[in-house]
């Protein structure tokens, strides 16, 4: 069974530069333009959701997951939206570990918001299952254009 | 700063490549393969594979990396009722002047049916560096089944540039920034059309940047790169491609550029 070990720390981004053996690296994963759904790419649409009543909050989980293949820590998570959200939306993304959304990293979002973004660091051990969730939303589901996600490695001997 | 032993992990999709490229869903009867080349010499050392959907009893799924159409020695087989797997892979890339194409040279991917499973998507994390560049990654804007101007479902990490061309378009999507560093190494693939001309900028915070790609006319699949051109960044930048019309009125140019990144 993969091990999820999370730690709770505030940080910035400059501490990623500090942290000793350890490096910085990025992820962008490019959205699907094309539709007006919550498509971010085919594989990171997040799973349907039955919706509910107006103004009531529900969850939804990104389909695509990855097997991390090495131990890592990731210190952000930024979203940029197709345009500025509109009155009555709002919602907070989070990372999900093996099936559970991690507080550590969380990004709100509402109203006028187009990107956002939070920093933290959450550690995910190798063979952890990765992907994104929609932990809390109201209104209709945004729209978005990309997801920069930050995260250290250790280099290899 | 360069640093030794440093390597970099790809989340890719369900077609996968280093840079994005691919043609083909895993499923069915045919393989999936994204083919490019590396303006610098690549090692690639294990990967994992996961699918929301086993392949089914009798039936799997292979992920190989293929040169020049050589089978790769290792693969990672996805069989029966596996959804998760990871092994070695072992394969040095070098670095290579043609332009490729699938199925005529260097796959870089191949995700192998056999049984013919349901088509499913692939979520692909591959451990790799760059020999002479540890700490190098690469983001992709495009990938080898769709142009600039049409909006047809890719599915790459990358930087978003689709988009309708005009005399001046911006990509439709900017991508964040999250630590700093210096992008360099930019290199296109394109076609203009017969009269077209096209220049591809990086653009940053939506200026443009040093990095500025000409695309004189071609019909055929031109390559033009920029090896040397460093911009740096800092986290919460915007990056993104803008693609502006030099020659011509076409509105459409297939083009899949790459650029590097190497974080501070």
């Amino acid at each position: 069974m993969p091990r999820v070990a999370q730690v709770r720390t505030t940080v910035g981004l400059g501490w990623q530069r500090s942290l000793p053996g350890f490096v910085g690296d990025m992820w962008i994963l490019r959205t699907n333009t094309a539709t007006s759904d919550m498509s971010v790419s085919a594989t990171l649409k997040f799973l349907p959701v039955t919706s509910p009543l107006p103004g009531t909050a529900y969850s939804t989980v990104a389909a695509a997951q990855w097997q991390s293949p090495r131990d890592l820590t990731l210190t952000a998570l930024w979203l940029h939206h197709a345009g500025v959200l509109g009155g009555g939306v709002s919602g907070t993304y989070q990372f999900n570990v093996n099936g559970t959304p991690s507080a550590l990293i969380s990004v709100p979002f509402a109203a006028g918001d187009q990107t956002k973004g939070a920093v933290g660091a959450l550690i995910i051990a190798e063979d952890d299952l990765l992907c994104i969730e929609l932990v809390s939303i109201v209104g209709g589901l945004p729209q978005i254009r990309s997801i920069s996600i930050a995260y250290l490695i250790a280099p290899e001997a | 700063m360069i640093r030794s032993h440093r390597k970099n992990i790809v989340l890719a999709n369900q077609y996968f490549a280093i840079f994005g490229g691919g043609t083909d869903q895993f499923g069915g009867a045919s393989a999936g393969e994204a083919a490019f080349y590396t303006p610098k010499a690549l090692e690639i050392s294990d990967a994992t594979i996961h699918v929301p959907t086993a392949p089914g009893a009798g039936k799997s799924v292979t992920l190989r990396i293929d040169q020049g159409g050589t089978p790769g020695a290792n693969s990672i087989v996805l069989s029966d009722a596996e959804v998760s797997e990871k092994g070695a892979l072992d394969v040095s890339i070098p670095v290579t002047t043609s332009v490729l194409n699938n199925g005529s040279g260097i796959h870089f991917g191949r995700l192998i049916p056999s049984g013919s499973p349901s088509a499913v998507d692939a979520h692909i994390g591959i451990v790799y560096q760059h020999t002479d560049i540890p700490g190098l990654v690469f983001f992709a804007s495009g990938d080898s089944a769709s142009n600039f101007a049409v909006g047809a479902t890719d599915e790459f990490r990358g930087i978003d540039s689709r988009g309708t061309v005009g005399a001046t378009t911006d990509a439709l999507a900017r991508a964040v920034v999250s630590v700093p560093g210096r992008f360099k190494f930019a290199r296109c693939r394109y076609s203009t059309g017969s009269d077209n001309a096209y220049t591809a900028t990086l653009m940053i915070n939506g200026i443009a940047s040093a990095i500025v790609l000409a695309l004189p006319t071609s019909t055929g699949g031109a390559l033009v790169d920029d090896g040397t051109t460093e911009v740096a960044v800092v986290a919460g930048d915007f990056v993104s491609w803008r693609f502006h019309r030099t020659a011509g009125t076409s509105t459409t140019i297939v083009a899949y550029c790459i650029v590097g990144f190497v974080a501070d």
